[in-house]
């Protein structure tokens, strides 16, 4: 929005800001027991792990 | 991140990454400096590379993360930082354009394209990870808001 603002000039009255929406499913953290978690550990050597993840594209302005 | 291996050996880096053009030569660059990096499992490795899981696979494999780092240096929206926050993931990424606007929750800003600050956040870990200094306000993204706000623009 900013840079709508910015760059060409528009004013802030003729800008309507509506947000993409997000997977709420996949998005729920009640979605994940903790028995799949400790599954997925177990399964994937995590444990006394510290993880850190990325996920996602993988292109340069990631 | 080759050095933060050799010092803490507790560190173990995941990647699930969405296949497209430059995924061959990132999957290189990080066997170039991780020869054992494994592909699923690897006990006893400090990087483990997942190819494009189907979403069930993916939210479990966020929510047995400890952290999630998303440091953009340019973003429409941020799905990925929308979604680590929701699933009450720290989340470590960049102070740039939407993302500010778009997180929530557990969140360390650092500076984009910055490699040192990636690697002291991540050392400096117990300095924010559930720190309530650094937790911002709850915040809601669902497709029927988004729905219900365009076809009330348009009507």
């Amino acid at each position: 929005m900013n840079a709508i603002r910015m760059v060409y000039g528009i004013a802030d009255k003729k800008i309507r800001m509506i947000h993409n929406g997000v997977d709420t499913t996949f998005r729920n953290p009640d979605e994940v027991t903790s028995f799949d978690i400790k599954n997925w550990k177990n399964q994937y050597g995590w444990n006394n792990r510290f993880v850190v993840t990325y996920y996602g594209h993988a292109g340069k302005s990631k | 991140m080759p050095e933060l291996v050799t010092v803490d050996t507790q560190l173990l880096f995941v990647f699930n990454l969405i296949d497209s053009k430059r995924t061959a030569y990132i999957k290189e660059k990080i066997r170039k400096y991780h020869p054992v990096a494994s592909y699923g499992a690897g006990f006893g490795s400090s990087v483990q590379i997942f190819n494009g899981l189907e979403k069930e696979e993916l939210r479990t494999l966020v929510a047995s993360s400890d952290v999630i780092v998303a440091p953009s240096i340019s973003e429409g929206f941020g799905s990925v930082h929308t979604e680590a926050v929701a699933m009450k993931k720290p989340l470590l990424t960049t102070y740039i354009a939407s993302i500010p606007e778009v997180v929530r929750g557990n969140v360390k800003f650092i500076a984009p394209a910055s490699r040192r600050e990636i690697v002291q956040a991540i050392l400096e870990r117990d300095q924010w990870i559930q720190n309530p200094e650094y937790t911002l306000p709850y915040k809601e993204f669902s497709r029927n808001t988004t729905v219900k706000e365009i076809i009330k623009l348009y009507h």
